[in-house]
């Protein structure tokens, strides 16, 4: 009897242990025999590779792809897998021709034939389409060139080009529906896909028939692990068990720095954080309001004490390395918006927001200004957005957090629902104020309506003269600074920790690893 | 909750309990008094209780103001439990967060006993709803609470109020089971039979009858699952669906303090440590009253 | 018995059938249309509707269900929208993770559990006794997320015993194991005692013990193998648990399992990934509980259902 009940025991556990199917232990440190691993510590794993279908691009998953054009460290429009390229007439038509000797990872060549495929692809199934313009043909005219028709001029295609959104992906790896790209990706980019362990890692190696500018790859492999919490990923590149940590917590840079071994690269940001709010409100209506906040905001006091001091004060609707930056504008937005708790104050009072409730909240006929400010589940953004809670205090204007997932901010704002959010948007391109920020039926986030910033946008967008589109894009800028429809604040630095590397360059302009340059010290 | 709480195990077997009519107070405490256990445990809560209740006059400095030059001061004099990242002093916000703790874990055990004892009574009176009622608590039962919670606030969207709702409505089963169990063997006891045979109206027996002998195991059962309501809504604050910043909810603050773990361990540790002793004191003086109100205990 | 057992099935899938409906009337209550996310900013009315005509998003929702069922029963859970992936293939890829992370904390779990237990047991009403419930409690009190961060720090950080996240193997699943399985070893420790107790009061124990067994003998031929059984129960009871403590557990230790899969894909609006896994594991669990019913009258053939 005892025997009997000992062994329906063990047969319950061997239940256990069969539904557990120990299969996983075996690929344990496999690639720890490899000398040259490089292990790059991430916040989060790429929903889908597949650049048409992905909303998280970012490390992981774009140096599968090369790009058609690509920026150069000063922000130049350089060729990449283009030559070079011809506009015609009118500039709605343009004749591309490619570089000769690309290869996707599958083997098969990069001609004009499949850079077609993949825009057609993009075009017909890719939330991301718009990037590439309203396409009205594509021709295939030799082997390596191709032109492309629009039904209306489209400007800001050639820097579009420069991200992976456009990059030509191998279409002769889908399945009949199209799809399959994710799990058997090929791109032409530097690293090609090894292994997916969902949940946990990416592996890649280095694409030999990549242009490597003539030398070898300095690496053997690329690990990407997906580590959500922020501390346990900092306690793994401390331990060295992670090389390259990217978006370094805040709080963490002096610390690391103390370390010799670890060397800290530091690249202005693209992505500008702003305080934006639903300007259909009612309470956000009157321009008075608008610009008592902004005068009420002070940038420094949020970067210093939530950011470590590793951002760049933002005024002007434009960060510095976007194309339409403009150094007036900046300047005028900077004395203009610098923080005066009084000027704010008596804006407000104007506005007639005039008395003060017991805790200090101002009140308009009765009812006190308290609005709700949507915020990310990011701990630096929410730590940023309580700093300006207090700032907002200091005029009387309430404000609630309410923390909420991207998913849901995304796709609720473009409905109206929110009233303050605190957001950001990040793009190569002047285009980002009509087609996100403040273009007709496109404010998204800020539901901002001005014809005559509408129709100046919408100029712009067709016009094919850098010059000229920088100046429309100066004077659009000029009506949102005094407009105040939404609170530039601040660029992050984009901080990555490394160590061991003998050279290891991250793109000044957007941001990327630059993986021609990774070495490995030996 | 976090699958450590399988709560319905510390709950005593309904039938266990039998009913235990109107003996007297004393006898009640004095039974009480003499386990240690309840004891602490009740010490425990008291001390939360009064510390949360009057926080206001206790704190040292203001619950929000921020004083960036003493941001990540360790525990001190001037700062008895240390500081946040932005200078707030850990020991007040947590006075604070023991507020919206206990408030949480009172609204959570408040609603669901509600339903509970609504939904119990119904099953165990009237047979014929019996198999409805328990097929559908069988069907809630099967999703662990967490899991439940967090299903629950994916619908409602996250927040402090919504987590609540979710821990309520996952605590519901335990109530519905606990409270069914007792009614069905009240209802068949004499008095009960001869109440009906009499014509005594269904709503007077349960009110006079039912109810008041059901009331010993919910109580049991609301002690322990009031401690476990506190550990379930921290646990959602802790994955970011709870409380929102700035609120001082101590499974934010254990939230919050994660970030800083190997730069500041105070921001973490004792948050932690009070949700564990309230936990902790709730179960004790659960376990307290099983044994004096269970009339078969020694 | 066969009665007993075919009774117990056909509840069973009455039970699989509601947590369905359950799970697809909350999937369907989330707000947000995943249409919208995945079509993002740019969308066209056209591209939306063309996007919902393909998912099937169009029909009538009872008609949704009865596709989806009639899928699900043949084994076929959806496919992500998000990231092309079915939720089969998902689930598998993860289900390891969980499963060892389950088994280990149950089996760390259960054995600190039992000894705790059976020194209380014996010990009864000494220090020893007291100090052991007062731990079993500490561990059921205890939030996991709390006590995983000071391990981390502790054992990983400090004294470098185990790797600090993700999964490697066996060692990486030590520490996630022990903090999931405190809850385990706390009520399984209360459980070991109160029944032990009971046992050694009973008549057969008394004539051992007349009859001069040794006590240690007395305890482990005696008390413990008639006190295992309502442990059996328990340690189905916890498997639930055990599920929902994963989401916590592998989030805060980087884990690729269901627990942290599930989180992602509600933050993602992943709808079918989400449905499919809140549907997997609530028909784990009642599987798992309706297999320990069966050992139970297999451990304990004094036991028999009608």
């Amino acid at each position: 009897m005892n025997r009997k009940r000992f062994v329906v025991f063990m047969m319950f556990i061997d239940f256990l242990l069969i539904v557990s199917g120990c299969n996983r232990s075996k690929e344990t440190d496999a690639n720890k025999g490899k000398d040259r691993e490089v292990v790059v510590g991430l916040v989060s794993e790429p929903d889908s590779v597949d650049i048409h279908r992905t909303s998280s691009t970012g490390e992981a998953n774009i140096p599968l792809y090369d790009t058609l054009l690509k920026l150069d460290n000063d922000g130049n429009i350089v060729p990449n897998l283009i030559t070079d390229y011809e506009v015609i007439g009118d500039g709605k038509e343009v004749i591309f021709n490619l570089k000769e000797d690309a290869v996707f990872h599958s083997g098969k060549p990069v001609n004009a034939e499949a850079v077609k495929l993949s825009f057609e692809r993009l075009i017909s199934s890719s939330p991301f389409s718009t990037n590439a313009g309203d396409i009205d043909s594509i021709e295939v005219l030799s082997d390596y060139s191709f032109k492309i028709t629009w039904k209306d001029q489209f400007a800001p295609f050639f820097i579009n080009a420069t991200t992976p959104f456009l990059a030509p992906l191998d279409v002769s790896v889908l399945n009949g529906e199209g799809e399959g790209f994710e799990k058997n990706p090929s791109g032409s980019g530097p690293l090609k896909l090894v292994k997916i362990n969902r949940g946990d890692s990416l592996v890649y190696e280095p694409y030999k028939d990549f242009n490597w500018e003539s030398q070898k790859p300095g690496f053997d492999s690329v690990k990407f692990r997906f580590i959500p919490d922020e501390e346990t990923r900092i306690l793994e590149f401390k331990k060295g068990n992670v090389d390259v940590l990217l978006n370094v917590p805040y709080q963490y840079i002096e610390d690391l720095e103390k370390d010799s071994e670890v060397t800290i690269k530091r690249v202005q940001s693209d992505t500008l954080s702003y305080l934006g709010w639903n300007n259909k409100q009612p309470i956000f209506q009157d321009v008075k309001v608008r610009q008592a906040l902004a005068l009420a905001i002070d940038r420094e006091s949020i970067i210093d004490n939530t950011l470590n001091g590793e951002a760049q004060a933002v005024f002007g609707p434009l960060p510095k390395t976007v194309f339409g930056y403009s150094e007036k504008i900046e300047t005028m937005a900077r004395d203009k918006y610098t923080r005066d708790i009084d000027a704010a104050k008596k804006l407000l009072a104007e506005a007639g927001w005039n008395e003060t409730n017991k805790d200090g909240v101002v009140m308009k006929d009765g009812k006190e200004f308290s609005v709700e400010l949507w915020v990310d589940d990011d701990p630096a953004n929410q730590r940023a957005a309580q700093v300006i809670q207090n700032q907002l205090m200091e005029i009387g204007v309430k404000i609630n957090i309410a923390v909420k997932e991207s998913a849901t901010i995304i796709e609720q704002t473009p409905k109206g629902v929110h009233e303050m959010l605190l957001w950001s948007y990040g793009w190569p391109d002047a285009d980002v104020l009509n087609f996100l920020l403040f273009g007709k039926d496109k404010s998204k986030r800020l539901h901002y309506e001005n014809e005559k910033i509408y129709s100046i946008l919408d100029k712009a967008a067709i016009e094919m003269d850098q010059e000229d589109r920088s100046k429309l894009y100066e004077e659009a800028q000029e009506m949102l600074v005094e407009e105040s429809p939404f609170i530039p604040l601040y660029v992050k630095e984009n901080v990555t920790a490394i160590r061991n590397f003998e050279s290891f360059d991250v793109h000044p302009i957007n941001n990327t690893i630059e993986w021609t340059s990774v070495k490995v010290k030996e | 909750m976090l699958g450590n709480n399988p709560t319905s195990l510390v709950y005593p077997d309904p039938i266990d309990i039998e009913t235990k009519t109107q003996s007297s107070v004393a006898h009640f405490i004095k039974k009480m008094k003499k386990n240690k256990g309840a004891v602490v445990g009740a010490m425990i809560l008291l001390f939360f209780i009064i510390t949360s209740a009057f926080a206001p006059f206790i704190a040292p400095y203001p619950v929000n103001e921020m004083k960036f030059e003493d941001s990540l001061q360790g525990p001190s004099m001037a700062h008895w439990l240390g500081t946040d990242e932005f200078g707030r002093d850990i020991w007040t916000r947590m006075l604070y967060g023991g507020r919206v703790s206990l408030l949480m874990g009172l609204f959570a055990v408040t609603l669901s006993g509600t339903i509970g004892v609504i939904l119990g009574v119904l099953a165990g009176y009237y047979r014929k709803l019996d198999i409805y009622i328990m097929q559908f608590i069988d069907i809630l039962m099967t999703f662990p609470s967490l899991l439940m919670a967090i299903a629950i606030v994916a619908v409602l969207g996250v927040g402090l109020t919504n987590a609540m709702i979710a821990v309520a409505i996952s605590v519901v089963p335990s109530f519905v089971r606990v409270v069914r169990g007792s009614v069905l063997s009240i209802r068949e006891t004499e008095y009960v039979e001869a109440s009906k045979a009499i014509g005594v109206k269904d709503w007077k027996i349960i009110c006079k009858h039912i109810l008041p002998n059901v009331a010993s195991p919910i109580i049991i059962l609301a002690t322990l699952e009031f401690g476990s309501s506190i550990l379930s809504a921290a646990a959602l604050s802790f994955l970011g669906l709870g409380a929102q910043p700035p609120n001082p909810e101590w499974g934010a603050l254990v939230f919050v303090g994660k970030s800083f773990l190997s730069q500041a361990w105070w921001m973490t540790l004792f948050p932690g440590l009070a949700i564990m002793l309230v936990v902790l004191g709730f179960n004790l003086l659960g376990d307290g009253l099983r044994d004096a109100l269970d009339p078969r205990s020694k | 018995m066969s009665s007993y057992l075919f009774k117990r099935m056909f509840t069973m899938i009455i039970t699989i059938f509601g947590v369905s409906v359950l799970v697809f009337m909350i999937i369907h209550l989330i707000p947000g249309n995943p249409v919208n996310h995945i079509l993002g900013d740019y969308a066209t009315e056209e591209s939306i509707k063309e996007l919902e005509m393909r998912l099937g998003l169009d029909r009538p929702i009872l008609v949704q269900y009865f596709s989806y069922m009639f899928q699900a029963i043949q084994g076929d859970l959806g496919t992500s929208y998000i990231t092309g992936y079915t939720v089969v293939e998902e689930i598998l890829n993860r289900i390891p993770i969980t499963a060892q992370l389950a088994l280990y904390s149950i089996i760390f779990g259960s054995i600190t559990g039992i000894i705790i237990g059976v020194v209380a047991a014996v010990k009864k009403n000494t220090i020893y006794d007291q100090l052991a419930m007062v731990l079993a409690l500490i561990g059921i009190s205890a939030p996991g997320f709390w006590i995983a961060l000071f391990l981390i720090l502790l054992f990983s950080y400090q004294l470098s015993i185990f790797p600090i996240s993700g999964y490697s193997g066996f060692y990486s699943l030590i520490l996630p194991s022990i903090t999931l399985g405190l809850g385990t070893a706390g009520s399984i420790a209360r459980m070991t005692r109160s029944s032990m107790l009971d046992v050694i009061k009973q008549d057969y124990i008394r004539t051992a013990k007349a009859k001069g067994a040794g006590s240690y003998r007395l305890i482990f031929r005696h008390s413990l193998q008639n006190a295992i059984i309502p442990v059996v129960t328990l340690i189905g009871m916890q498997f639930g648990y055990l599920m929902a403590g994963a989401v916590v557990t592998e989030t805060v230790f980087a884990l690729p399992g269901l627990g942290s899969l599930i989180v992602s894909a509600i933050s993602t609006r992943d709808i079918p990934t989400v449905q499919g896994l809140l549907l997997f594991m609530a028909a784990m669990i009642i599987i798992v509980n309706f297999v320990v019913d069966l050992l139970y009258t297999k451990l304990d053939p004094r036991i028999q259902y009608e």
